[in-house]
């Protein structure tokens, strides 16, 4: 018996042991982890930041002394601006050290590194993309006198002081989780992470969605479907037309599908397409304070923590900004000084080309032909690591004089991208920060070179200005380009940049105010050159113009209720069309089943998405069922076993607005329905019967509480790690498909910084924005500020000049870094 | 008395070769009571108890600077335990270590003992 219980005690000792020193599937070593007093119970001693702090930081000309204040927003006071990056660098490793470290790893292809080979994918993504390849390019071409390395340096030099005084007990939460500790950061870092947010905001792929819908329908009707002018004007660039304008001349019908369509028809998902913002100002005629107002809200994925950091930097004579930096950015991105205040939008212009490359061998390529002649392709081998350091892949990649090849439909196909070329946007949008006016800023911004953005601007001098950012080239021919070009000669490459005096512009026009939510942002009436296609529908800009006009006296107030309006554009266009199409029906006695009841439920909606609303849930089912039944030539016939609908590509509202006025058109017409010819406005009854339908199994009868907008729809705000009990789910907020503060698809795309700046004698600011400074998910400033958010509520924030100006009450928390030996 | 006062100093032990060492000084400060007390009743008993309280001031110790329970919570929801269990499982990992390992040691010497 004796001896059985020994056995016993030996197999149980060795169990733990095994599973104390090794991972079991996804389960970390326990032993570590559990620890209590070195493992990860020891994240909750800094849930909280110290009262006081000092450290040593390598580089520093000066002690620079830091205070957070009572919402933990860290205000750095240095002596000079590499100092002020120094510590910018020290303070978001402080709060963040686990996301700076995954930023900067994912846009390199280096996240096998962490995860292992379940990483391999998206690594292979980005270096395929050659994300990494151009930062370091990049990197290694800086002068290094220039303000843009300097910085870098400095801040490199800023995170890794705080790595290196790290021990165990201070490690975030992840890297217990992973077993892993972070890696040393590099200047290029920077890059890497500005790539990535090329990646995100200006990443297409125009050319094979038109593409596949031609397959489908032909070649104008792809054009008409995906258009390189929307259907709807209303510009950013103020114009003298009347807007919004709206395009209502007939589409052309689809042609008969190909018997045998290309594959291409079958590529990838479109991934959801949500990356939007709005920014807008007023002029002080509009203003009921007299002064300029400017707002910013980009819409970026909503992570916890989140994408920004907010900071406030003073360095006597040099600069004084406040606002939101990326984490990995020595300088702020988005925000305001004393004098001027700015923020940035996509302006989704078409940055990207694809090349179809001739090569001497496809299976092992040497060589590309241009001109007729074999030109050397560049090779580099890309070695993915695994959690121990071992090579677990390996890649040749291949560039021609365009940028990297990628292999698709058996194509070789190289690419062209504006983000890959040199972005200038640390120098840039550094010195943009010390800018004193309008046009110093606007002349600053003038080396910014990528991604595109539109940026609006205003100063205390009362001016507004809204213009167009970055590089957008120029193509041969008609200069379309959404179409894959032949590779095989130079004449398809670009032949310059759109010149900036071309590009959208307004500077204090006369409407009083200046405005962009990623609308087409010239009208082709007043410039016709291609900017890009499929734009996104104006919804955005078409209700953020309507309340600027409407209102001749805008307070800042007023300009933070614009945030999340629950108004609709959308639904203001689409919902008395569904109406009208009823009434038509019942009179001719053709409804069909149900539809005078959905009718009955629509007409009672106020086309508001607040979250008690009861009836914006039928819109929303009217709509998809919309889109169904009118585009259902563009699903291709299904093959083999994958039977599943999947439209080839979804046109923008837009162009289902303009198809709308023609009720006899062929795309109303059903394939499936070969006996009948339907018309539009059997499709909008269909439509509205069928949501009812849906809506009504889904969520219960329209009287109950099952379709009130809270219960249906979310924003997901996840952790880095997609780690449930890490991140705010299921939260509901006013808003839906479109509108201001747009709540659509999985709810994962949001409104990811607030600001209403009022440029006054001395600027205020309110902000928010969806998480908390902390990255530390024990901390209670890891999501202190998504309640607010949700209600779309701001906080005021707190701009002292110098470290005696912020109120003592209002200091939570002091840090001083003294230069380190 | 004077066993609750054994397990008290034991308990220490282990919190501080904890500290001082890593987890993996539970399992060894385990076999090592296992040897020296083999011959006292239940040292495998006392050693898990030890390892747990050990690890329990640790806690309270961690507590004092930290919300722990926020904690508990958080990273049990990431290994989809409620916070209580991570908890329990913290503390029973460290009893579970320090007992075998002391009933492996000591049931080894017993038996050796009645071999010789």
């Amino acid at each position: 018996m004796t001896q059985l219980r020994t056995i016993a005690a030996g197999v149980v000792l060795a169990t733990l042991l095994f599973v104390g020193f090794r991972p079991v599937g996804q389960l970390p070593a326990l032993g570590r982890l559990l620890d209590p007093w070195s493992g990860v119970w020891s994240v909750a001693t800094t849930a909280h930041l110290p009262r006081y702090a000092e450290a040593n930081v390598t580089g520093l000309g000066d002690s620079v002394l830091v205070l957070y204040d009572d919402r933990a927003v860290p205000h750095v006071f240095a002596a000079s601006t590499e100092d002020a990056a120094r510590a910018l660098g020290y303070v978001v490793a402080r709060d963040r050290l686990f996301q700076l470290d995954l930023q900067a790893r994912a846009p390199a292809g280096r996240l096998t590194e962490l995860f292992g080979a379940r990483a391999l994918p998206l690594d292979r993504e980005m270096r395929r993309l050659g994300l990494p390849q151009s930062a370091e390019r990049e990197f290694a071409e800086l002068d290094p006198e220039s303000e843009a390395y300097r910085m870098m340096v400095a801040y490199g030099e800023g995170v890794n002081a705080w790595i290196e005084g790290l021990g165990r007990r201070g490690l975030p939460l992840e890297y217990h989780l992973l077993a892993e500790r972070p890696a040393r950061w590099e200047p290029v870092n920077t890059l890497y992470l500005l790539r990535r947010m090329g990646h995100m905001l200006a990443h297409s792929s125009d050319e094979f969605r038109r593409e596949r819908v031609a397959a489908l329908v032909g070649e104008a009707a792809a054009d008409a479907l995906l258009p390189a002018v929307s259907p709807i004007q209303e510009p950013v660039q103020p114009g003298a037309g009347d807007y919004p304008r709206i395009d209502s001349t007939p589409l052309p019908p689809p042609a008969a599908p190909a018997s045998n369509p290309s594959p291409v028809v079958r590529g990838p998902r479109e991934r959801e397409r949500a990356h939007a913002s709005n920014n807008w100002a007023v002029a002080p005629a509009k203003s009921a304070t007299g002064r300029a107002l400017l707002e910013g809200d980009p819409h970026l994925e909503l992570t916890l923590p989140s994408i920004w950091y907010e900071a406030h930097i003073v360095v006597p004579d040099a600069m004084d900004a406040y606002g939101v930096t990326f984490t990995g950015s020595p300088a702020i991105i988005i925000g305001f000084n004393r004098d001027v205040a700015w923020s940035f939008t996509t302006n989704t212009a078409d940055v990207l080309d694809y090349y179809e490359e001739e090569l001497d061998d496809p299976e092992r390529p040497a060589r590309y032909r241009l001109d007729g002649e074999w030109r050397p392709l560049e090779a580099r081998v890309e070695q993915y690591l695994g959690e121990r350091g071992e090579v677990i892949a390996a890649d040749t990649l291949y560039y021609t004089h365009r940028g990297p090849i990628e292999w698709r439909d058996g194509r070789a196909l190289s690419l062209r991208w504006t983000v890959l070329e040199d972005q200038g946007t640390i120098d840039a949008v550094y010195r943009a920060t010390t800018a004193r006016s309008v046009d110093e800023w606007l002349g600053t911004m003038e080396d910014y070179l990528a991604p595109s953005q539109t940026a609006v601007v205003g100063d205390r001098a009362g001016n507004i200005a809204i213009r167009s950012l970055g590089r957008i080239p120029i193509r041969p021919g008609d200069g379309r380009g959404d179409r894959v070009f032949d590779g095989t000669t130079s004449a398809s490459d670009w032949v310059g940049w759109w010149p900036l005096e071309r590009q959208p512009f307004g500077r204090n026009p006369t409407q009083g105010y200046v405005a962009s939510a990623n609308q087409q942002p010239i009208d082709p009436a007043e410039d016709d050159g291609y900017l890009g296609v499929h734009w996104f529908p104006p919804w955005r800009a078409m209700r953020i113009n309507r309340l600027l006009r409407e209102h001749q006296s805008v307070t800042p107030r007023e300009m933070q209720l614009f945030q999340t309006d629950p108004g609709s554009a959308r639904a203001d266009l689409f919902v008395p069309w569904f109406l009208a199409a009823s009434r038509r029906l019942t009179q001719a006695g053709r409804d069909p089943e149900g539809l005078v009841a959905a009718a009955a439920l629509l007409a009672e909606w106020d086309r508001r998405y607040t979250r008690e609303n009861v009836r914006a849930v039928l819109f929303e089912l009217a709509m998809d069922e919309l889109e169904d039944r009118t585009w259902d030539e563009l699903v291709p016939p299904p093959e083999g076993d994958d039977s599943a609908a999947r439209r080839a590509a979804t046109p923008m509202e837009s162009v289902l607005y303009r198809l709308l006025h023609e009720g006899n058109s062929a795309w109303w017409d059903v394939r499936a329905t070969a006996e009948t010819v339907e018309d539009r406005d059997q499709i909008l009854g269909q439509s509205l019967a069928a949501a009812l339908r849906r809506a009504t199994d889904q969520f219960g009868d329209p009287a109950g509480d099952g379709w009130r907008w809270e219960r249906i729809r979310h924003a997901n705000i996840y952790h880095l790690l997609r780690l449930r009990s890490l991140s705010a789910l299921g939260l509901p907020v006013q808003g839906g498909p479109w509108t201001l503060s747009p709540s659509s698809g999985r709810g994962v795309w949001g409104a990811s910084w607030r600001q209403v700046v009022e440029l006054g004698p001395e600027v205020t600011a309110q902000v928010i924005y969806p998480g908390g400074q902390s990255g530390n998910p024990v901390s209670p400033r890891y999501d202190d500020r998504i309640a607010k958010w949700q209600a779309g509520q701001l906080d005021s924030a707190l701009v002292p000049a110098t470290p005696q100006d912020l109120p003592s009450l209002s200091v939570t928390a002091t840090l001083v870094l003294r230069p380190g030996r | 008395m004077r066993a609750s006062l054994r397990v008290g100093m034991l308990a220490l032990a282990f919190a501080l070769a904890t500290a001082v060492f890593g987890w993996w000084a539970v399992p060894l400060l385990g076999a090592v009571w296992g040897g020296v007390a083999a011959s006292t009743s239940r040292p495998a008993v006392a050693a898990g108890t030890a390892a747990g309280l050990g690890w329990i001031l640790l806690l309270a110790l961690t507590a004092l600077q930290g919300p722990v329970w926020v904690l508990a919570q958080k990273a049990g929801g990431v290994l989809a335990l409620p916070g209580w269990l991570f908890a329990v499982l913290t503390v029973g990992f460290a009893a579970a270590l320090a007992g075998s390992a002391a009933a492996a040691v000591s049931g080894a010497r017993r038996a050796r003992k009645l071999l010789s």
